[in-house]
């Protein structure tokens, strides 16, 4: 199975707690929920945490210039 | 009876008128131009001006007729007793059945040869046209050379010279001497023409001699001067007696003036009257060209003013040459200066300084970008991640393990782990597995107590 996008995997997340929320389901399908719904968590979570990691990396290469500009001697003048 | 019917028709009968007008052609043919000498009688002259007489001699008489017109030119008078010779023709007046002597011209007798002679010559030869003005040869206006043909003896010639000499000094002159009456006269004067004529040099000549008698001019008279003039090429004025004699040689001349002196004057010209026409002509001519000369002249200065010297055409040019060519480099000098200007101000607006500042522009733009994109993208994260904890903490929470920390606990039955809810397929002695908060109780079921379900 393909990797679940961040977005369709919180969808996800979110229809199962909707779905315990509601309190009528058999302990043993919950469980099942519970447990799938703290694995969506979980990847969720990496997802967040992978794209904070690459976001810091960009934007901490990025506090330097894009490009440098050699500037003439009369620049001021 | 035959013959005197014959007789009858042969003869002729005249009425008066017939006869009378047959007598009258016959005799006015017959004498139309007759001369006529007799002695006047019965002379009358009429209230209308005509002179009626006769003409007698010792055995005979006709009447005679002198009409007026030709009466007035009579230069005697007529009378009886006059013997007198006559030129005229026969008329015939019927009314009176008489015939008459009609006369054109009359003289007194004894001078009548001399005129009959001359008035013969003249009739001949103004027949032949020697009269005629078509053979007049017109007249120098200025002889440069005049012959007179003349007596050189008497008051004539030393009058004509003084005129000559008076009207224009320092003329030319040539003299025939010619003798102008007496025998040979008409000889010397028609060879003297003819010398004058073959030699030239003359363009005038003035035949002329002094009053006389019928007589004393018979040389102008004669056929042979008359036919001398004609025939001489040059031009011949006559002067000859008084106003009132007429000769051949008059007849005959170019020109015929009436006394030699008034030859003489004709001749030439007045040559002070001539100078003075001269000199107003002279004056007239200054005055209506002095003005267009003057102008010409004028003229003449302003292209002469205009005319330049090459040399000065040359400094001229040069001249302007030069000024042309200060022009060109004042022009150039500032067309120069203007693009110095233009260069320099192209030049200011080459430096990178704007461009620098519109760098660092575009460098705080970007940053702000920056800023911008890593602060929505943080705070996205942020709220994902909030989004995502919120439901992990609602998981955690509906989590059905949580209510095991207030006490409850989850059966399984071994080895399924089936979660147990009811007692239903329970034995005692089955093994189930007991959840707890914290740790699992394996057990065997000792009883059972089968029950509706709680609460």
């Amino acid at each position: 199975m393909a990797k679940k996008t961040f977005e369709e995997a919180l969808a996800q997340l979110q229809g199962i707690v909707e779905e315990l929320e509601k309190g009528d389901l058999a302990l043993e399908k919950a469980i099942r929920k519970f447990e799938e719904g703290m694995k969506l968590s979980r990847y969720c979570s990496d997802c967040l945490d992978e794209a904070e990691a690459r976001l810091t990396r960009l934007t901490e290469s990025g506090e330097e210039a894009p490009f440098s500009f050699e500037t003439g001697p009369q620049e001021e003048a | 009876m035959g013959t005197e019917l014959q007789e009858k028709e042969t003869r002729k009968i005249y009425t008066v008128s017939e006869l009378t007008s047959e007598i009258r052609s016959c005799l006015e043919s017959a004498y139309p131009f007759i001369w006529v000498t007799g002695e006047i009688s019965n002379f009358s002259k009429a209230a209308s001006g005509h002179l009626y007489f006769s003409l007698k001699d010792a055995e005979a008489q006709i009447a005679a007729i002198l009409f007026k017109g030709q009466a007035r030119q009579l230069r005697f008078q007529l009378q009886s007793g006059l013997r007198i010779v006559g030129l005229g023709r026969i008329g015939v007046y019927p009314p009176r059945g008489s015939y008459q002597l009609i006369l054109e011209y009359v003289e007194p007798m004894g001078t009548g040869s001399l005129q009959l002679a001359f008035e013969q010559l003249k009739l001949r030869l103004g027949a032949e046209g020697l009269f005629d003005p078509a053979h007049k040869r017109p007249l120098p206006f200025l002889p440069h050379r005049i012959s007179l043909v003349t007596s050189p003896h008497g008051a004539v010639i030393h009058d004509m010279l003084k005129v000559l000499g008076r009207r224009y000094p320092n003329l030319h002159l040539e003299i025939a001497p010619v003798r102008v009456q007496g025998n040979g006269a008409a000889e010397e004067i028609a060879r003297a023409l003819h010398r004058i004529a073959m030699q030239g040099k003359s363009d005038l000549i003035i035949l002329a001699r002094g009053g006389g008698s019928l007589e004393d001019l018979a040389a102008f008279n004669t056929e042979e001067v008359a036919r001398a003039i004609f025939s001489c090429h040059i031009p011949v004025i006559t002067g000859i007696g008084h106003e009132t004699d007429y000769t051949i040689a008059d007849f005959v001349a170019d020109l015929r003036a009436s006394t030699p002196t008034a030859a003489a004057e004709t001749a030439v010209p007045d040559k002070a009257e001539l100078k003075a026409t001269l000199q107003s002509v002279t004056i007239s001519l200054h005055r209506t060209f002095g003005g267009s000369i003057q102008n010409l002249h004028r003229d003449i200065r302003n292209l002469r003013e205009r005319l330049l010297h090459p040399s000065r055409h040359l400094v001229l040019s040069r001249m302007r040459l030069d000024e042309t060519q200060e022009a060109l480099l004042r022009r150039f000098q500032r067309i120069r200066t203007w693009k110095q200007h233009q260069l320099a101000w192209m030049l200011r607006s080459l430096s990178p300084a704007p461009l620098v500042q519109k760098l660092h522009r575009e460098r705080k733009a970007h940053m702000a970008c920056h800023k911008n994109l890593c602060f929505h993208a943080f705070s996205r994260l942020h709220g994902q991640r909030m989004l995502l904890n919120g439901l992990h903490h609602r998981l955690q929470n509906l989590g059905p393990f949580a209510i095991l920390g207030r006490g409850y606990a989850v059966a399984r039955k071994l080895p399924e782990k089936t979660i147990l809810s009811h007692t239903g397929g329970l034995s005692p002695g089955d093994a189930v597995e007991i959840q707890l908060a914290a740790g699992f109780l394996r057990c065997r079921i000792e009883e059972i107590e089968h029950g509706k379900k709680n609460l």
